[in-house]
């Protein structure tokens, strides 16, 4: 063989070998990233977004609903330009006033420094932009700034019902959940399911429909239609606040519920804070005072206490006080009346009228420690309501046999017991549902797409007989009448009521000066509409139930009187 | 001796050899193949184009969603009225059911 065979014949080996060598490292070395890449260019994959459910008022409108935002990001390897130029270009679009210099330029400064960040390629830059500011930084034509779309929370009625609502924040994952209110407590309900798609498409990006699909269909969440009627819970907002201010308090709650299903018409509370914009306030706003905050009822409380004491038959209503002549000693406590003034052989029913500690200690007396704590537990006291609302606390009552004959006397007048809000009016519903108690619900029903299924009102036992509820809703009636917040009763229209006024425990002793006001009643008493609880946290133009919540929970009852359709007698 | 020609007519008749027939049969499931290929594509493309239309309708609603969700807002609403200048009454009357007013001469 010549040498020029031979060398053909090398030069062939040589170039097999090498294609060989070329072929391994294509389809070895290379081959998974070469399919990753094929893959992507042949296959889409997507997910199926599923919008979180609203949450509406009983008239269908939205409380809450779900829009949409934008995430706005920079995709560093394709900006072009230099950081701060760029940033100067979008501050002004990020902050809420660009009028204010100091804002401005902090902006500026965190988007250049996320701009300059180095082994990054993917920086966000501002979450929820809207779509107005989403087109303006369009135009800008920046290159290397993106935008993803991202689901975002509307409250229409801004800081309304706030508490009640609750919002939605992110988890640890960064996904989307609810806390607090509503949206904490129905949070796996009202979330969707997001859905997948993969499917092969061509090169112009439609779908090859003979090649390889699968799909994961989302499960959109479900809306909750609430029995919160907005004109109630606007009335109670606005009333409230205003009533706070009026009075000087530092906070107060408001609640109205129909006795008859123990449906929740309206809560409300303030300080508040505004669910678009949760982040910027504290953390102790979003807990709801209503079912969280624990309280020593003082004088409302006696209402239950005469109740328990009626039914258990160791009163009557025109039973004589024998020890209402002036203070009683219980132990070494003198027990006195809230204006020193006395009223010897009361009945049971001037005893409500005047509200009159030592009165309710005989009351206490005559039913005993044993059977006050049956008939409390029984009311819903010492244990969770159950309302359909995140965060609900639950004081305990102190335990059975354990009371003395001061905590007997005491808790007869609403001292040295703790109860939330919503304890309180649920019970108050009790009496004014003929006896019958009731369980708070926020949801009615629950709605999708061309569905709805209804939640039923759960209805509890029977507390009290009806006998014992007229007669104390007699006695509330006449205390609303003739009590010490006579002067801002309602002439003619039927309501029972009660103030009370107690004082604030405050490291083992009672503040001196700090009262909690309370006014609970129900209209008309005959066949209740509505009950509301309306309580003020120290307020200070009086330190008075009677001069503070009473006027105030007439002065909304009022407008409920006409919504309702509530006309006073004669 | 003549020889008398003996003329047969046969018919001639059409044939198709195996080898034919299944080119034949071959030949028209490429062209069904070809077809529905082609069909599929277009369709793929209609999908594609109906798919955006989806996602424009949705976006649409969703935009609609927000502003009837603004609409509706009460707390916006009483602003309005109160902007118009709408005072909400301070005081009510009830009237006594019975009692006859601008009663007619």
């Amino acid at each position: 063989m010549n040498v020029r065979v031979k060398l053909v014949t090398f030069f062939f080996i040589l170039s097999y070998l090498a294609l060989i060598g070329r072929l391994f490292y294509w389809q070895i070395v290379k081959g998974k990233v070469l399919a990753a890449q094929a893959q992507n260019q042949y296959q889409s994959e997507f997910t199926i977004n599923a919008p979180r459910g609203d949450i509406l008022a009983s008239d269908g409108t939205w409380f809450t609903a779900s829009g949409e935002s934008w995430l706005t990001y920079a995709s560093l390897p394709d900006l072009v330009g230099r950081p701060n130029t760029i940033a100067e270009k979008l501050a002004p679009l990020f902050v809420e006033d660009p009028e204010d210099h100091e804002l401005l330029f902090l902006e500026i400064d965190r988007i250049n420094s996320l701009l300059s960040r180095d082994g990054v390629v993917w920086v966000p830059l501002k979450r929820r932009v809207n779509s107005e500011t989403k087109q303006e930084i369009e135009e800008l034509e920046i290159k290397g700034i993106g935008f993803e779309k991202e689901e975002q929370r509307i409250y229409p009625e801004a800081s309304a019902a706030a508490q009640l609502l609750g919002f939605v924040g992110k988890d640890s994952e960064g996904n989307d959940k609810g806390y607090f209110g509503i949206e904490g407590f129905y949070d796996v309900v009202l979330s969707g399911k997001e859905g997948f798609k993969m499917r092969e498409k061509d090169a112009s990006g439609a779908p090859i429909l003979i090649g390889a699909t699968r799909e994961v269909s989302a499960v959109e969440g479900v809306n909750l239609v609430t029995h919160v009627d907005k004109y109630v819970q606007l009335t109670l907002d606005r009333k409230l606040k205003l009533g706070i201010e009026k009075y000087g308090a530092s906070g107060g709650v408001a609640i109205v519920m129909n006795p008859k299903n123990g449906a929740v018409l309206g809560m409300s509370s303030y300080p508040t804070y505004d669910p678009n914009s949760y982040w910027k306030f504290g953390d102790e706003l979003f807990n709801n005072p209503v079912i969280s905050s624990s309280f020593e009822p003082g004088s409302i409380f006696k209402v239950i206490v005469m109740a328990s004491a009626l039914d258990a038959g160791v009163v009557e209503p025109d039973t004589t006080c024998d020890m209402c002549n002036g203070p009683t000693k219980v132990d070494k406590y003198f027990i006195e009346t809230w204006n020193q003034v006395y009223y010897p052989d009361s009945t049971m029913k001037d005893v409500i009228i005047h509200s009159d500690n030592v009165g309710m200690v005989f009351v206490g007396n005559k039913l005993g420690s044993d059977k006050l704590y049956g008939y409390l537990q029984s009311f819903g006291f010492g244990a969770p309501t159950g309302i359909d609302l995140q965060g609900e606390a639950n004081p305990q009552l102190r335990s059975k046999g354990s009371w003395s004959q001061v905590d007997l006397a005491t808790a007869s007048f609403g001292q040295g017991v703790a109860v939330t809000p919503i304890q309180m009016i649920t019970s108050v519903a009790t009496i004014a549902n003929m006896g019958i108690k009731v369980l708070p619900q926020v949801v009615d029903k629950f709605a999708g797409e061309g569905w709805q299924e209804d939640i039923s009102p759960v209805t509890g036992d029977r507390v009290i007989s009806e006998k014992a509820s007229a007669q104390i809703t007699a006695m509330m009636a006449e205390a609303a009448k003739s009590g010490e917040a006579k002067w801002t009763y309602a002439r003619g229209f039927k309501v029972a009521g009660k103030t009370g006024t107690a004082q604030i425990p405050i490291e083992g002793h009672y503040d001196e000066e700090k009262t909690l006001a309370s006014f609970v009643g129900f209209a008309p008493y005959d066949d209740p509409s509505f009950v509301m609880l309306v309580t003020l946290r120290e307020p200070t133009s009086s330190p008075w139930a009677s001069e503070t919540a009473a006027p105030l929970w007439y002065d909304i009852a009022k407008d409920f009187f006409i919504y309702y359709g509530i006309q006073p007698e004669n | 001796m003549k020889y008398a020609r003996k003329v047969t007519q046969t018919k001639k008749r059409f044939r198709l050899s195996k080898k034919t027939l299944l080119w034949a049969i071959v030949g028209l499931f490429i062209a069904v193949q070809v077809f529905f290929t082609i069909q599929t594509a277009a369709t793929g493309a209609k999908i594609a184009n109906f798919e955006r239309k989806v996602t424009e309708l949705v976006n649409t609603n969703k935009n609609l969603e927000s502003k009837l969700v603004e609409a509706t807002s009460l707390s916006k609403l009483e602003e309005k009225a109160f902007d118009l200048g709408f005072v909400k009454n301070t005081e009510t009357v009830y009237l006594k059911a019975g009692v006859t007013f601008a009663k007619l001469p």
